[in-house]
């Protein structure tokens, strides 16, 4: 365990010293990390059974719950401060610009950009300008409606 | 096992954060998840010590529990603010044209629901003219700080 820990850490070190100016986009960082998910524990179990290290199952999930949580929490780190709108308009706000007279273009721009996003990624069409949710689509809404659900929360606005 | 374990206790945490909203009415959704997941944890360990469980076997069960709540966390905060899942929950009913979701989903209303959270939240403050408080600055500097280490530096375009 503490090797697969010093591993990620190394990797962590590699990402903010080169691997970043490389894995600018979303794709590419969601492509390296789920790799790396994959991949890195694997390097772990060869390294240790390298160095005479006794090999149990439990090492397995122990090492893929860890690089899981590094994973995920990685990627959320970096996707809050990469798009997040909140963050933006904070940012704004320090720099001086009062958003809120840009409210309803900002608003607009968000939903052409995510409309645009979604289609892209396959789950919404468009035919003659009218959109609707694909099956995969209709699929995430529904779950995520479960996960509000659960939460005790109603969508909010 | 101890991936069953963690799954088996991410059911259950999930099931009392639905449950919790009846008698834990006024907290937060997050908080009231952070509750639970302590609770749960709280077992998990209790359980390792009086039935003296092998505790790697225990650790491997918590990892994993931490890894499915946090996704869980991810997942319910997304659904519950993310623009993209609002519009397919607008979808999801019936097929619409741009102008039809702008209508509905009013861009004015959005900002002014991100302003009034952040507001909520003690990281903004004022009437039209908003200032970040001293919270926020904070805030800022740390995020920030965390963008400027996993991002290369790039300006942001308004």
């Amino acid at each position: 365990m503490a090797l697969h820990i010093l591993l990620l850490a190394m990797f962590f070190i590699l990402h903010t010293a080169i691997l970043k100016r490389y894995l600018a986009s979303e794709r590419r960082i969601l492509l390296f990390h789920i790799g790396l998910f994959i991949f890195l524990p694997f390097c772990s179990i060869a390294i240790k059974s390298q160095l005479g290290g006794q090999i149990i199952s439990l090492d397995f999930f122990l090492i893929y719950g860890i690089s899981a949580i590094y994973s995920l929490s990685f990627l959320e780190l970096w996707s809050l401060t990469e798009g997040s709108y909140s963050l933006q308009i904070l940012n704004a706000l320090q720099a001086g610009i009062n958003v809120r007279d840009l409210g309803s273009s900002i608003g607009h721009q968000k939903q052409v950009n995510r409309l645009k996003g979604m289609t892209g990624l396959g789950l919404i069409q468009e035919h003659n300008n009218v959109f609707e949710v694909s099956r995969i689509g209709w699929l995430i809404a529904l779950m995520t409606s479960f996960l509000a659900w659960t939460a005790g929360a109603k969508l909010r606005e | 096992m101890s991936l069953i374990y963690g799954i088996f206790a991410t059911c259950m945490a999930v099931l009392l954060h639905w449950v919790s909203q009846f008698p834990l009415k006024s907290m937060g959704t997050l908080a009231r998840f952070l509750v639970v997941f302590g609770a749960i944890t709280g077992v998990l360990i209790i359980l390792q010590i009086a039935l003296k469980l092998p505790l790697e076997d225990t650790l491997s069960a918590i990892v994993w529990f931490v890894f499915l709540c946090e996704l869980y966390v991810f997942l319910f905060t997304l659904s519950l603010s993310s623009i993209s899942v609002k519009i397919l929950q607008l979808l999801r009913h019936r097929p619409m044209t741009f102008v039809e979701i702008e209508t509905t989903y009013r861009p004015d209303a959005m900002v002014n629901k991100r302003f009034e959270r952040l507001q909520t939240a003690g990281l903004i403050e004022g009437q039209n003219n908003f200032t970040l408080t001293a919270k926020g600055r904070k805030l800022m500097f740390l995020l920030n700080f965390v963008k400027n280490i996993l991002h290369c530096n790039r300006k942001q375009a308004w």
